[in-house]
């Protein structure tokens, strides 16, 4: 029988956009939103970014840009309470979202809890989570 | 392909105006394989692919195993082929240009609108000077919308390109007398939520107008003019 070696915490992440149930937005508007990060576990991490960006997707590599960054100073999180932050970024005049038969540009909001992996012993790993929305004139 | 120039603060040309560009001399032998894109690079990147591969390894080749053993008319026959490959394709190119020019001069076409944005009537202008009479089957210009990726595969890199012809305009059966320059005023419209031009390493979406002349007894001449589509505001 292997034995686990491993405790690693479950970490979840939500992402709200403020004000839009279907998320559409305009170029140079400002995405708003909070996330929520929850664990099942203490987790000590060296930080939590907030990204607004955008990637390719279809038959070609993959390009892709951040087109803003937010980096909220979250070092703990403990399993009886909610990180709950707050954001707001602007997009740029482009590009918009697009979909085409060669190239998708597809646009994110994407959280990453960057965890230290010398804090946490039993091996816990970044989280990641994304909530995409639509850039259209 | 021809690239957009402004021309004055109201008119943009859609210019392919090369007679003017000074890193074309018009007496070089070579100038008709520059001067007609289309056709000319075609031949040019093909050739160039395909002889220099082929130069590449038999070079090698005849290194290694031909020139120790005493092979020496075989080693020169052996490079003496891709030359010829090489030799032949710039002939064609030099003929083709040779044979366009005879029939016609560079076209031209100007756009009103500058700069161009998404939902626009591009309002545009095309002239061209035939040097013999033709009655031209169709003439045919299309706005196309062109997506260009490169990707991965294996170790290969590669390209790929779709288009999507966004609206066309017909000229249908014109007579054109000898030297008498062609002038034709047409409307092509862009989409409202048209993406605009965008480009990165390996996708790009740009936009272009495809000139198609059919040239009955000859060759159809192609030829493309890129346009630079920026948003609104």
């Amino acid at each position: 029988m292997f034995r686990k070696l491993t405790n690693q915490p479950n970490i979840a992440i939500t992402i709200d956009l403020d004000g839009h149930d279907m998320p559409t937005y305009a170029p140079n508007e400002a995405v708003s939103g909070r996330v929520s990060i929850t664990s099942d576990g203490e987790v000590k991490c060296k930080d939590v970014e907030i990204r607004l960006r955008w990637y390719t997707a279809g038959r070609g590599n993959v390009n892709s840009m951040n087109e803003a960054v937010d980096i909220l100073p979250v070092t703990f999180i403990s399993p009886d309470s909610t990180v709950s932050e707050t954001f707001r970024m602007s997009l740029p005049a482009m590009p918009f979202s697009y979909s085409g038969t060669l190239i998708q540009i597809i646009w994110e909001v994407q959280v990453e809890v960057n965890i230290q992996a010398a804090l946490n012993p039993f091996g816990a790993l970044d989280a990641k989570a994304s909530r995409v929305f639509v850039v259209r004139p | 392909m021809p690239q957009l120039s402004s021309s004055s603060n109201t008119t943009l040309t859609v210019g392919n105006n090369r007679t003017s560009n000074a890193a074309i001399p018009d007496n070089a032998w070579w100038a008709d394989v520059l001067r007609f894109p289309q056709q000319g690079k075609v031949f040019s990147r093909i050739a160039w692919r395909f002889a220099g591969g082929w130069f590449a390894i038999v070079l090698v080749g005849v290194l290694l195993f031909r020139l120790p053993f005493g092979g020496i008319i075989l080693s020169v026959a052996c490079l003496g082929v891709p030359g010829a490959v090489v030799a032949a394709f710039l002939v064609g190119g030099w003929y083709w240009g040779q044979q366009m020019r005879q029939l016609m001069d560079f076209p031209t076409m100007e756009v009103a609108q500058d700069p161009v944005t998404p939902g626009d009537a591009l309002q545009l202008t095309y002239r061209h000077t035939f040097k013999k009479p033709f009655t031209l089957d169709d003439v045919s210009l299309e706005l196309i919308l062109r997506e260009w990726v490169e990707y991965t595969e294996g170790t290969d890199t590669k390209t790929d390109t779709h288009e999507v012809i966004i609206d066309t305009h017909m000229i249908p059966l014109l007579e054109v007398a000898a030297d008498v320059p062609l002038e034709h005023r047409f409307t092509l419209t862009l989409p409202a939520h048209a993406m605009p031009t965008w480009t990165q390493d390996s996708n790009r979406i740009s936009w272009l107008i495809r000139l198609k002349v059919n040239l009955p007894g000859n060759f159809d001449y192609n030829e493309q003019f890129n346009l630079t589509v920026v948003p609104k505001g």
